[in-house]
């Protein structure tokens, strides 16, 4: 809001009583006088005030998403249609995921008339993840005297999503990804469409006039075609266990946001290694975002990602089990539960299915029983420990990759560990 | 910006002082250029002493000295052109310590609260003057209330200059002309005022004079000073305390961003209005409906070609009844198969009154 004088607006506003009545008690005329005057400056000061804002129009433009702690840029584009200029407009927004309840701009002008202004401002994304509303928009103005003050709420209500603040999952090499400038030249020596050359055969009449390869079959008398290898194009599917039953911690603390962090970690660095990602979660609202990869696609496998909450039904080994038949072959299948109360033979003929189809499946555990208990009771320690050391010697004993993460595990520092799926300490 | 504010309030200060003086005859002239360049001196140090004044204020009795002394003095400021036109012998000595007083207030003068005071000062030796009626009653409020204007103007564009610390500072010349634009009405206006009904004397003045009052009862006017004092410290804060509003709940933060004003560019020219080949009660809803986007487009956005008639008024919002009206009686009147009626064309037209005069309102 634009600055309240009000010791000074009270002073403007009963110095008029107080004058009326000291005229009407000395009977003096040049208090009349006074009187009138004052009231004409009032009168002319709210007549000021209604012309204040006329004809001025205020939009935003902002990109949609960011991630925590981001600094933000904000356009403001304030057009003013009348033919007068503006002075001293003040403009107003709310940035949700901002610290402050409002944010404020001066717009000291001139602003001429039948003239668009574009303003920016920068702040940051201070609040964690989510979805968070941005507006409305307001402009506030006054009389020169700033007696009377005006202000119109504009709308420009939007939402902008806040991602997860992200880190570089090095051990994900250990899985068999690796950084490349050309993804898609990755292939797999079976008989395909990629344009990698693998050798020559015999024409077939089901190949078709046009593959034939003129130069082989002038060399070996008869007709050959070139084979070629198939695509096989790095692909990163991730399995979210969004179990009701698997709630625990609040806040920072909790099993969602161990899950979801961890989740936002993979998916960018798969991405920035040029895999094609995919996510799959059972939760009250279906989590489907389907195989693709680029920044629009990460954005928008983000952007599904902060809308989970723990309120599924359906066990993730059911999901992957559903999934299965569509992942490719060479593909990465990871699966983060939130919980380590699994049956660990169901988890080792997860890992025998996914292994037959050709897919390298990633199994990361989030101790859920290590946060502040929600609405069960944990487990003893012995037999946390002891559910910890099943599923550690499940991991090794079947060479699978994968980590334990729990209350005690700093996010930042762990996911950026080279030896993250090494095999759990 | 500031020396511009301060330069006015001394002007404001010297001028008040001066008529007060001069016209009661409560100091000699020469005396009236000291106080004036004593009042200058004051101003220009206030940034410096006021706040170290206020600190050591607050220092004591946790600022209730600094509520006390408030009191006081708006009770003084307040009261006392009512006590000494009640009494008119004690004139001179009013306006006597009125000017002195103005001193100290304009120590204070880089806050708000010290400004408040010396205002409430000048317009009290303003209401004095007026007492004693004839030009210098007429020149002193002619003077007074368009450098309150200015004062004031300037004091507004300090004040949220000083909020948003990062922003632009716009040349003087557009803050004098908006400080002009109000001044000058004000002024003009006075001046008429007092060439209509030129200020004679107050009644009390007038009396006194005709009986050749001149320094009786003193013992009983000063008694009379002090008790009113009392009653109008006592009066204020009883009020402050009746009517001051607890702020509910906790004040919804602010932060106050610097806007890096990026490039300026000019606005298509409005097209012209489209002509209305219907005659009769259809061609005056489109007519009503042709109005009110012309009143719109200098609110929202224009509306867009690809933009229904229901869309436009979803994005315009209020007034939701009015706007209803007029949309659906247009999209009947454009669309329709049926002839509207001589009763829907004066709902259209009255819808579309509605709508201008609650954005006039607004």
């Amino acid at each position: 809001m634009l600055h309240r004088g009000s010791r000074l607006r009270t002073f403007a506003f009963g110095g008029l009583p107080w004058v009326l009545a000291l005229a009407l008690l000395l009977r003096a005329d040049a208090l009349w006088g006074v009187a009138f005057g004052w009231g004409l400056l009032l009168l002319a000061a709210h007549l000021a005030s209604r012309r204040a804002l006329a004809g001025l129009s205020l939009r935003r433009e902002v990109y949609p998403n960011a991630f925590e702690g981001d600094t933000v840029v904000v356009d403001l584009v304030l057009e003013n249609r009348s033919p007068r200029r503006a002075l001293l407009v003040e403009l107003g927004d709310a940035f949700g995921p901002g610290h402050a309840d409002r944010q404020s701009l001066l717009e000291p002008g001139p602003l001429p008339g039948r003239c668009r202004r574009r303003l920016r401002y920068r702040t940051a994304c201070s609040r964690d993840w989510g979805v968070y509303t941005l507006g409305p928009l307001t402009l506030s103005g006054a009389d020169p005297a700033g007696l009377f003050r005006v202000s119109v709420p504009l709308g420009g209500i939007s939402s902008f999503a806040v991602f997860p603040r992200v880190h570089e999952v090095l051990g994900i090499e250990r899985i068999g990804a690796r950084p490349t400038f050309a993804p898609r030249e990755t292939t797999v020596a079976r008989p395909g469409q990629s344009s990698a050359y693998m050798g020559v055969r015999d024409w077939r009449p089901e190949d078709g006039l046009r593959r034939i390869h003129w130069p082989a079959t002038a060399r070996l008398g008869s007709l050959a075609v070139k084979e070629v290898e198939v695509d096989l194009e790095p692909q990163f599917a991730l399995f979210l266990d969004l179990e009701r039953g698997h709630r625990a911690g609040t806040g920072r603390k909790s099993a969602l946001e161990y899950v979801v962090r961890t989740a936002a970690s993979l998916l960018w660095t798969a991405t920035q290694r040029g895999q094609s990602v995919e996510v799959h979660g059972a939760a009250k609202h279906a989590v489907l975002v389907p195989a693709g990869r680029g920044e629009a696609h990460l954005a928008h496998a983000l952007d599904e990602l902060i809308r989970v909450g723990m309120d599924g039904t359906e066990d993730v080994l059911e999901l992957v089990e559903r999934q299965r038949p569509a992942l490719a072959f060479g593909s990465t299948a990871a699966i983060l539960f939130a919980t380590i109360r699994v049956d660990v033979r169901r988890v080792e003929a997860c890992v025998q299915g996914l292994r037959e189809r050709g897919v390298h499946p990633l199994l990361v555990f989030v101790n859920g029983d290590s946060f502040a208990p929600v609405d069960k009771w944990p487990l003893p320690r012995e037999r946390m420990l002891e559910a910890q050391e099943q599923l550690r010697a499940l991991l090794r004993d079947h060479g699978v990759p994968g980590a334990i993460l729990g209350v005690e595990d700093d996010l930042a520092a762990e996911l950026p560990r080279a030896d993250l799926f090494a095999g759990p300490s | 910006m500031l020396a511009a504010r301060d330069l006015l309030l001394w002007a404001l200060s010297v001028l008040t002082a001066a008529h007060a003086l001069l016209a009661w005859q409560a100091a000699p002239a020469a005396a009236v250029g000291g106080l004036a360049l004593l009042q200058g001196l004051a101003l220009s140090v206030a940034p410096l002493v006021g706040s170290r004044v206020f600190s050591g204020l607050d220092a004591v009795g946790r600022g209730r000295v600094r509520v006390l002394l408030g009191l006081l003095h708006a009770g003084l400021v307040l009261v006392t052109p009512l006590v000494v036109g009640a009494a008119p012998a004690l004139l001179p000595r009013a306006a006597l310590l009125l000017a002195w007083l103005q001193v100290p207030t304009l120590l204070l003068a880089a806050s708000e609260a010290g400004a408040l005071a010396a205002l409430m000062n000048a317009g009290a030796l303003v209401a004095l003057t007026a007492l004693h009626g004839g030009l210098a009653a007429a020149s002193v409020v002619t003077g007074f209330l368009p450098l309150l204007s200015g004062f004031l103007v300037f004091d507004h564009w300090a004040r949220t200059l000083a909020a948003h610390p990062r922003a632009r500072v716009p040349a003087l010349r557009f803050v004098g002309a908006r400080a002009l634009s109000l001044a000058w009405p004000v002024a003009a206006g006075t001046v008429a005022f007092f060439l209509l009904v030129p200020p004679r004397p107050a009644e009390s003045v007038l009396v006194a004079a005709s009986r050749g009052v001149r320094a009786e009862p003193m013992g009983v006017a000063h008694r009379f000073l002090i008790l009113s004092l009392l009653l109008g410290g006592g009066g204020i804060l009883t009020a402050v305390r009746l009517f001051r509003r607890s702020p509910r709940g906790a004040a919804p933060s602010l932060e106050a961003l610097e806007a890096l004003p990026l490039e300026d560019e000019a606005l298509p020219p409005e097209p012209a209005p489209p002509l209305v080949p219907h005659a009769g009660a259809r061609g005056r809803i489109l007519r009503a409906y042709l109005r009110f986007l012309s009143d719109a487009a200098r609110r929202v956005p224009r509306r867009h070609p690809f933009e229904t008639a229901r869309e436009f008024a979803r994005r315009v919002g209020e007034p939701v009844r009015p706007l209803r009206t007029l949309t659906e009686l247009f999209m009947g009147a454009r669309y329709g198969a049926d002839e509207p009626t001589e009763r829907d064309a004066v709902a259209a037209e009255g819808a579309a009154s509605e709508i201008r005069g609650a954005w006039r309102r607004r």
